[in-house]
């Protein structure tokens, strides 16, 4: 009677937990999507930092530029206003010229030192 | 100096040498190599003999006879058609029967033809010559080979001279000329251009260094034909003599054949379009207008040492 009523229960105790590993694998199968979510969503987050990160040293750097072309435009703005000064000083010189100059007269002379070659033939009419 | 002179192809043929030859014996032996090289050309290409090779061909014109022609009327004959292609027409040797037609006659064609056809009655794209064979050679129209040939002769009789040794004359033919070497006194030749109105004798003096020289002049070839005034420089687009304002044109270049082409060309051109075309070619070219004005390409000016006008 005992052993009838141990291995009844050794049936059962096998049963339940037989039941109870299908019960655990489930679960684990249930919650492997979100853990694998989980994972991808953190490497996703790595990456947009190392992006910002970049981005910022870019930044900085174009800040550096523009600083330095900041710099050099004003010293061509120093030079341009330098020339401006000199172009009015040449246009108050040239407006201070008179219109007109009367040159003194030139006399002409000219002086003929060509005459005509001797030839050795002439090129012109053929003649039947 | 040694000069020699004679008549051929029905105009003067004057030799010059500029250096004093080791013997007179070759001065001699020059002149008759010139003279007998003009006399191979005009029995080749002569239109004014009746036993020349060119009469026999033109009496064949059109016939679609097949003859082999020697090597010097082929050579006028291939330069002809060259010539007229080049020229885009404008040079055309088949005025010969238009010429005819205005009275500048030269031997008879046949007994029995009693109209020839003209330049302007051959297709526009018709060639001045079939050729058959590496020899053979057929005229669609008789051709005239006068301003071209007397070059052509100028050529071969220059370059007879240089094999002989030949290396400083001046040899004329009818108004054009070939400079070889260097004048009498060591310089280049002097050559003056002729007054087409005969006023005064040269309208410019140029220098020629190892060039040819070739002029289209209407001074002496006029005459009047049914109450009007004609003269033999025709243009084959209208078969009727080239009225285009001009009275002479003078070109040089390095050989006398087409010096001539270019010379008569530019004359049927007219004085509107000479200078533009003569400059466009890098052509050295003088002309005179109707007017007696002389004008001249920059090429030309570099040439000229007077100017008449300017001299006054």
């Amino acid at each position: 009677m005992f052993g009838a009523a141990t291995s009844a229960y050794a049936i059962s105790f096998a049963g339940v937990t037989a039941l109870q590993s299908q019960a655990d694998q489930r679960l684990i199968d249930r919650q492997s999507p979100a853990e694998e979510a989980a994972a991808r969503l953190g490497e996703g987050h790595d990456q947009l930092e190392a992006e910002v990160e970049r981005a910022a040293q870019s930044y900085a750097a174009s800040v550096t530029r523009y600083d330095e072309l900041a710099a050099s435009l004003s010293s061509t703005e120093a030079s341009l206003e330098r020339y401006t000064g000199r172009v009015e000083a040449i246009s108050g010189a040239a407006r201070s010229l008179p219109d007109r100059v009367t040159l003194p007269t030139v006399s002409r002379t000219v002086t003929r030192t060509i005459s005509k070659p001797r030839v050795s033939a002439t090129t012109g009419a053929s003649g039947h | 100096m040694s000069a020699f002179e004679d008549r051929a192809m029905g105009s003067p043929l004057r030799l010059t040498i500029g250096t004093v030859p080791p013997r007179a014996s070759d001065g001699d032996r020059a002149w008759d190599t010139v003279v007998t090289s003009f006399e191979a050309s005009e029995a080749a290409m002569s239109r004014f003999r009746e036993t020349s090779e060119l009469t026999m061909f033109n009496r064949m014109a059109g016939t679609g006879i097949v003859s082999r022609p020697s090597d010097r009327l082929r050579c006028a004959l291939a330069a002809s058609d060259r010539a007229h292609r080049i020229t885009g027409g404008r040079f055309d040797p088949r005025v010969l029967a238009d010429l005819d037609r205005l009275g500048y006659r030269g031997a008879p064609m046949a007994p029995t033809s009693d109209h020839l056809p003209t330049a302007l009655e051959a297709s526009s794209g018709q060639r001045v010559l079939s050729r058959f064979g590496r020899h053979g050679v057929s005229l669609s129209r008789p051709v005239d080979l006068g301003g071209i040939g007397k070059g052509l002769a100028l050529r071969w009789s220059a370059a007879a001279l240089a094999r002989d040794a030949t290396t400083d004359f001046l040899l004329e033919a009818g108004g054009d000329l070939v400079a070889r070497g260097s004048d009498p006194a060591g310089g280049p030749w002097l050559v003056g251009i002729e007054d087409p109105a005969a006023a005064i004798d040269h309208l410019a003096v140029i220098a020629v260094v190892e060039s040819a020289v070739a002029t289209s002049s209407i001074r002496v070839h006029q005459w009047s034909i049914d109450g009007r005034e004609v003269h033999h420089l025709l243009d084959p687009r209208t078969g009727d003599p080239a009225n285009g304002g001009l009275r002479s044109v003078t070109v040089a270049g390095p050989d006398p054949a087409w010096a001539e082409v270019w010379s008569k060309v530019l004359f049927i051109g007219g004085r509107q379009a000479i200078a533009g075309e003569a400059r466009s070619r890098g052509l050295a070219a003088w002309w005179v207008a109707d007017d007696g004005t002389l004008e001249m390409t920059g090429a030309a000016r570099a040439m000229t040492t007077w100017v008449a006008s300017e001299a006054d």
